[in-house]
């Protein structure tokens, strides 16, 4: 097995310990810090998603992954150079307000963070104001909404209302939510679980 | 047959026994319901005598009634936050913020829950009196609380096995870093919570205040288990197993609540010995036909969707579902009929008058 290989396998398995050993000595072998993080730790967090997609792994295993990652991430990050950064961009994230619920929004994050994507996470009950005022200072691609209440749902259409003026795309996800929902309120994706948040991002770059 | 009282219409439905309609069950979060149904305006002050007014008209059974309470924050002794409106509290901070911190708070947690003092209850929110309010003993509080409810069931204050007052406390995030660096430790927290719990069911549990109670743990979500099925079987069915016994030591019926999709796991649920299942989210996929066929003896309590249909159905969807829940469900008995979880405040009054309204109707026709 290759050494991105076991990387990949050491963020499957979630062991944090041995993800960073492996980054460390992949530098110190001389790879780029660019390739350690597309090569190493973006697929193993791939195959993380799709069997989280699958119900064939749970929350905390996709928890103890992304740890993994984060460990591998931590050795690796600070020594990208702002022009090797080739970050596939930015997303701003946010649990809409009236609204507490953050698994599921802290799980898009780290199956964005772990496709390559800046995450910006601000949190849960977050008001449509405040979501302008991060759009404005983090200049995302993309803003994510979570909402699991269908009395919070309405902040997503007040949110998205707010941010037509932006130049920003709007993805929106949470158990109450469905394809349909989103379109009626002018959301530019929907997606139902963590994985294929990362499809749609990927998708609404590239538009 | 005659008009029956609403509790030999609870325990005979748990028992497929006949009954006279289907139980009705609910728990009601919902102001403009509780205005139509007593013609008066809810305050801070009467909100609770009005509450259960509403709930005495309507309803069979019911749990979880909270009394209303000033928007606050607090902080407990240990230093978590808590942010409490009438209907929710939750957790806005922790006393900790890595595997160490949790890991020393669980050690100390667990001496805390090895000294069980009468009268407490180990929820997410900390060491509470049972309905939260005052230093009245859980026994007056509920002697008071029945009085107001004439003779709806309601069942006792709820009984947790403790995963959810684990992970909920602990924040999933670090449950789960914990669970994988140190194993052992969380699961001897697990085992406390349980042990706790069954210490303070002995306590309180008395067949002749009311004889259902709710035992709860959430642990699924709209597509999936929230942890994988060996996990489970490992530190979660044992010790529903520890606190089911527990209640049925004392004749006590238990009904299991945990919100999503659990058919992964039905045939343990069903080992552990539980009397019924609620909320039978059936937007998540839960299925009142396919359960009752392959369950013949568990009681279904819920199954009329609160996330789409009672607030944003009409009143002929929500006659037809439930038309159609009581002839998958109801076999004379099995059922009791209700929201999937809570009349939350987005749920339309007519809906929900429409949804009583036909249980009535059509199940005393059948
Ligand atoms: C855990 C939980 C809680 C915990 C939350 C802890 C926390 N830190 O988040 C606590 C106990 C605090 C809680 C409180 C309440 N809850 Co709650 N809760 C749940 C439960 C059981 C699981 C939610 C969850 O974490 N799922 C796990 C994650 C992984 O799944 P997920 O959130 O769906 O996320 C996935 C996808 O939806 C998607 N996704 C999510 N966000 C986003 C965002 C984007 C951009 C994209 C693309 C995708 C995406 O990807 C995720 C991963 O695959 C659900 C049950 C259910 N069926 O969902 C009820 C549920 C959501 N709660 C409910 C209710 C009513 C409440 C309360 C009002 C209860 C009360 N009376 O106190 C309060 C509300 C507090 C508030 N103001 O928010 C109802 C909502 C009904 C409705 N439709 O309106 C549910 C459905 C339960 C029920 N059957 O009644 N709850």
């Amino acid at each position: 097995m290759s050494l991105f290989q076991e990387m990949s396998e050491a963020v499957i398995s979630g062991s944090a310990k041995k993800v960073k050993e492996l980054s460390e000595q992949a530098l110190a072998q001389g790879n780029d810090p660019q390739n350690i993080i597309n090569d190493g730790l973006i697929p193993g967090m791939n195959i993380v998603g799709a069997r989280f997609k699958a119900n064939e792994i749970y929350v905390p295993e996709v928890l103890i992954s992304a740890r993994a990652m984060h460990a591998g991430l931590n050795v690796v990050k600070p020594l990208l150079s702002a022009a090797d950064t080739t970050n596939k961009g930015t997303v701003v994230v946010g649990t809409v307000k009236g609204d507490l619920h953050d698994i599921g929004k802290n799980l898009v994050c780290m199956m964005l963070e772990g496709a390559g994507y800046k995450v910006i996470d601000i949190g849960i009950d977050v008001a449509p104001e405040q979501f302008v005022k991060a759009v404005e200072e983090n200049k995302p691609q993309i803003v994510g909404l979570s909402a699991l209440l269908t009395t919070t749902m309405i902040n997503m259409r007040n949110t998205i209302d707010l941010l037509k003026s932006y130049p920003v795309k709007v993805m929106v996800g949470g158990a109450p939510v469905t394809e349909k929902y989103a379109q009626e309120i002018g959301a530019h994706a929907y997606a139902a679980d963590a994985a294929s948040a990362v499809d749609r991002a990927n998708e609404l770059v590239a538009s | 047959m005659g008009e029956m009282t609403a509790r030999e219409r609870v325990v005979n439905a748990m028992e497929f026994k006949p009954v006279d309609r289907v139980p009705v069950f609910d728990l009601i979060q919902n102001i403009p319901l509780i205005e139509h149904c007593t013609g008066e305006k809810v305050t801070v002050k009467n909100g609770l005598d009005l509450l259960c007014k509403t709930i005495s008209q309507n309803l069979d059974a019911t749990r979880g009634i909270a009394p209303p309470v000033e928007e606050k924050t607090y902080t407990d002794k240990d230093g978590f936050v808590y942010k409490q409106e009438w209907w929710t509290t939750w957790l806005v901070d922790r006393p900790f913020k890595d595997v160490e911190g949790l890991q020393e708070y669980i050690r100390k947690n667990i001496e805390e829950l090895q000294d069980y003092q009468p009268g407490d209850m180990w929820t997410f929110a900390g060491k509470a009196n049972v309905w939260g309010q005052g230093d009245k003993s859980p026994r007056e509080q509920f002697m008071e609380l029945q009085e107001k409810l004439g003779d709806t069931v309601l069942f006792p204050s709820e009984s947790p096995v403790g995963l959810d007052t684990a992970w909920i406390r602990a924040g999933l995030e670090l449950f789960s870093y914990a669970y994988a660096d140190d194993p052992d430790l969380i699961s001897d927290w697990l085992q406390a919570l349980a042990d706790f719990e069954v210490k303070r069911i002995h306590d309180v549990a008395d067949l002749s205040l009311s004889p259902v109670t709710l035992v709860y743990a959430d642990l699924a979500f709209k597509t999936s288990l929230m942890f994988s099925p060996a996990f489970l079987r490992k530190e979660f069915f044992p010790r529903l197993k520890q606190v089911t016994d527990a209640w049925h030591s004392h004749g006590i019926k238990v009904i299991y609540h945990s919100d999503g999709n659990l058919m992964e796991v039905m045939d343990d649920f069903v080992a552990t010995g539980i009397d019924g299942i609620n909320p039978v989210e059936t937007i998540a996929g839960m299925d009142v036909g396919v359960i009752r066929k392959k369950y013949p003896k568990l009681t279904m309590m819920g199954g009329i969707d609160c996330s789409q249909l009672l607030p944003y159905g009409t009143e002929e969807e929500v006659e037809a579902e439930v038309k159609k829940i009581i002839d998958q469900g109801f076999t004379g008995g099995g059922l009791l009929l209700g929201s999937t979880t809570e009349i939350h405040p987005d749920c339309k009054v007519e809906n929900v008058l429409k949804m009583w309204d036909t249980a009535d109707k059509y199940s005393r026709r059948k």
